[in-house]
């Protein structure tokens, strides 16, 4: 047998000859080709040349340099400044399924990571798109350590009631625990001693900002009630905190020391401070500034220069018009990160025929607005009420033109949270919602429509209070509201509130909320329900509580009640079970059946507060549709 | 200051670089000068994995055409050679792969393979190549395809891995059984 070298030499030797003929068919064929491929390439070069420079961040900002350099260049004077100037932005590669959260890009620029919808911690790699899963159960937040090698966020291992605070490997996706306390974090360290919490306490509608010592698990609170959410973050030399507080009707940006006594405030501000960011060389902070024009709001990205413990100089205009951009970190690399968002949703009308509670039409948005603020039909069907943080605009309900709008200063929060549920009495003299009180105290209020008059009607307890979905009843003497997991009632004229439903054994587990009143008058609907199996059930008790009767029932669907209302006659419910889907149901025991769909509004729209007209012939809704890209900026700080 | 020689391989690659330029500004001269210098190799390595003259001169054609038509392709192309040899080893698996699924009856095409007196025949076969050429048909595709873009295509392993996608122990361990069954048959 052979030798292997000898089989190589053998096969090497091995060799076919093309005859002219051969050559020159291929030589033919081929230069025919080029001569056609070139002639069309000339046409597509210049596109070509700019598509590989769009191609990928390096080579877009290299073009861009050498545009600015070839323009700038004979311009002696300054021309080295306007160069630095030049604001780069690229977008990053958009993740699925949607976020969750804001994200974060890594200290060197090259990885983003995000809390999907689905909570999983995802890894993104921000030249190729490639995505990684690197751990499921989380929420929130997501911090890089400084050396980019683990991601801290709030996590829940499968089996666990209580999340705790984990740093995450982002190649291996091994965890290892930051702090067994729950809670979501915003910031952690640069030399990863500790994390940033921000923290809101029972009945007060604050927030604290909380530094936890991960070796020690010792707590700091920097700062104790800072009446707007104070978005805290680390200074890159792991020394600060700076956050944004509310003082005196004044908006606050405050750099504490952390375990020291140094502190520097800027009051002066003419407007709202929030999303605060230090640059990476701790020299700035950047922030969004909101100044109230007349008929408008101008909302800016400044910069002030920070030394120290002092501030130098007044905040400088950085970028206008940022009402769209929500920041996420400033990394270490100088790149600025932050997503923008098209909120297609709004208040949609939906025609039904008040016979059979089946769609007479299709779905049409009345008005464009983004949020789930509350709203309601006005007694005779022609408007439409919508609360928004100052107070509440009135709509057409036919054209969805508004028409007016009244403010309510003393019930608007200042935690920008406005309360769920709102309800027109039928007699029209009253509008009933949640809200605060000073801006402080949680209440159940009433105001005419006018709000010439507003006066508390019950005074609650908790921050959540506020979501008390007040319902009149069908004589306008009374409003039903959930509170604390129960059903109440009050007279509008005085007296006590007074619980409805049944005392449970099991009180912690037990839910009922979301009331609405029956035609009747004599009895409220709710969602009732007991852990896992909320939005399973609606049932309906007498005011005297003496009587509970099952009006609907989903036991063994694929979906669930998320917020329902009553047809006026009482014969159907229509609910939206928390997704595009809008359903309706016969309170006889009928089987549901679907009457609209609104997934052709965006990818994740979801519908929910529907609002039967008091006329039976129409339905609102509010969809929400929120569809988020995310950018990087470099060279966020203009040469001054 | 002392200037090191440039390599054997670093004179191909400028070589190569300046053909591609060429190629794409459209110039047919430089067409036939990467056709003349790389025929034999591509000729080589179709017909080791086709083990069909016919076939394997169509696939040098296909490949050169469609090489001559995208110039654009060209410009992420470092190595001339191995782009060109990996083009002609992919098309003939493909056409391998084809023609294994088609029913072959004496009276096709396929019965003239090797049969250096087929009139229409316009490609000579020494009885050497002819028996290797029948030998490399018989071992499978890939140990075929590793020995062919090694010996004649003159690829490194490390240049065949990155080009397949492979492991180089993968390449080495095909390369080394096609050898052994080679022995056998040869």
């Amino acid at each position: 047998m052979k030798s292997s070298d000898e089989i190589e030499r053998i096969v090497r030797r091995a060799r076919l000859e093309a005859d002219q003929t051969t050559d020159q068919r291929v030589l033919d064929d081929a230069s025919d080709a080029m001569k056609r491929a070139c002639t069309d390439s000339r046409r597509v070069t210049r596109l070509d040349i700019w598509r590989t420079i769009m191609k990928n961040k390096q080579t877009r900002f290299a073009a861009a340099a050498v545009l600015a350099i070839v323009i700038l260049l004979p311009l002696s004077y300054g021309a080295t400044k306007l160069i630095r100037r030049f604001v780069a932005i690229s977008e990053l590669p958009p993740i699925e399924p949607g976020f969750s959260g804001l994200g974060a890009l890594s200290p060197d620029g090259k990885h983003f990571a995000v809390v999907t919808e689905n909570n999983e911690l995802v890894v993104m790699d921000t030249a190729t798109g490639e995505q990684r899963k690197i751990a499921t159960g989380c929420a929130g937040t997501v911090v890089w350590s400084a050396d980019g090698s683990e991601i801290a966020v709030q996590k829940r291992d499968e089996g666990q009631e209580r999340p705790r605070v984990a740093a995450i490997s982002s190649t291996t996706g091994q965890t290892r625990t930051l702090s067994p306390r729950p809670g979501g974090i915003a910031d952690w360290s640069p030399d990863g001693k500790y994390l940033l919490g921000v923290r809101s306490r029972a009945n007060v509608p604050s927030f604290r900002v909380v530094v936890f010592n991960v070796e020690t698990d010792e707590r700091i609170i920097v700062a104790n009630e800072t009446a707007v959410w104070p978005y805290p973050t680390f200074s890159p030399d792991s020394r600060w905190v700076s956050y944004v507080a509310r003082q005196d009707g004044r908006s606050v940006l405050h750099v504490q020391e952390i375990g020291g006594s140094g502190h520097v405030s800027y009051t002066d501000f003419p407007g709202d401070i929030s999303q605060p960011l230090w640059s990476p060389d701790g020299g700035h902070i950047i922030f969004k500034g909101m100044q109230r024009g007349i008929d408008l709001e101008f909302e800016d990205l400044w910069a002030l220069r920070i030394e120290g413990d002092r501030f130098v100089g007044t905040p400088f205009p950085v970028l206008p018009d940022v009402q769209q951009m929500e920041f996420c970190n400033w990394s270490r690399n100088g790149q600025l990160a932050y997503r923008t968002g098209f909120r297609l949703g709004g208040i949609f009308t939906l025609p039904v025929d008040p016979q059979t509670g089946k769609a007479a039409g299709a779905p049409r948005k009345l008005v464009r607005r983004p949020g789930l603020e509350s709203f309601c039909w006005s007694p005779d069907g022609r408007q439409i009420a919508v609360r928004g943080l100052d107070g509440l605009s009135f709509i057409s309900a036919d054209s969805g033109e508004k028409t007016r709008s009244v403010s309510l200063p003393q019930i608007k929060g200042n935690t920008g949270y406005s309360g769920r549920g709102m309800s027109w009495s039928p007699d029209g003299r009253w509008i009933a919602l949640g809200g605060w009180e000073g801006g402080t105290r949680p209440g159940l209020f009433l105001t005419t429509p006018d709000g010439s008059e507003v006066r508390l009607l019950v005074a609650l307890e908790g921050n959540f209070a506020v979501n008390c979905d007040p319902t009149w009843s069908s004589d306008s003497k009374t409003i039903a509201y959930g509170y604390q997991n129960d059903i109440y009632v009050v007279n509008v004229g005085g007296g006590e509130p007074e619980r409805v439903t049944p005392p449970s054994e099991n009180q912690r587990s037990k839910s009922s909320n979301r009331p609405v009143y029956m035609p009747n008058g004599k009895s409220v609907a709710y969602l009732a329900g007991f852990e896992e199996h909320f939005g399973e059930r609606l049932l309906a008790t007498t005011t005297d509580g003496q009587e509970t009767r099952q009006i609907l029932s989903l036991e063994g669907k694929d979906f669930g009640i998320n917020v329902f209302d009553l047809s006026p006659d009482g014969r159907y419910v229509v609910f939206t079970p928390g997704d595009a889907e809008i359903w309706c149901a016969p309170t006889d025991g009928g089987e549901p059946f679907k009457i609209a769909d609104i997934s052709n509004v965006g990818r994740n729209a979801w519908a929910w507060m529907p609002k039967w007209s008091p006329k039976g012939d129409a339905i609102i809704f509010n969809v929400t549709c929120e569809q988020y890209r995310y950018w990087v900026m470099d060279n966020v700080l203009p040469v001054r | 200051m002392n200037v090191r020689p440039a390599s054997d391989a670093e004179r191909v690659a400028l070589r190569d670089r300046r053909l591609v330029h060429r190629l794409r500004r459209g110039d047919t001269r430089a067409l036939q000068q990467v056709y003349h210098r790389y025929r034999d190799d591509l000729l080589a390595v179709a017909m080791s994995l086709l083990n069909d003259r016919y076939a394997a001169e169509d696939c040098v054609h296909d490949v050169f055409v469609h090489f001559a038509a995208e110039p654009a392709d060209l410009r992420a192309t470092k190595n001339l050679r191995g782009y060109l040899l990996r083009c002609v080893a992919n098309r003939a698996k493909n056409q391998f792969k084809r023609q294994q699924l088609q029913p072959v009856s004496l009276g096709d095409e396929q019965g003239c393979a090797g049969d250096g007196d087929c009139p229409t025949h316009r490609l000579m076969a020494s009885e050497e190549s002819t028996r290797v050429f029948e030998a490399l048909a018989q071992l499978p595709t890939e140990q075929c395809e590793v020995i062919t873009l090694h010996i004649h295509g003159q690829l490194t392993f490390r240049e065949i891995a990155d080009q397949l996608d492979l492991s180089i122990n993968t390449i080495q361990s095909r390369y080394r059984y096609g050898i052994e069954k080679l022995r056998a048959l040869l």
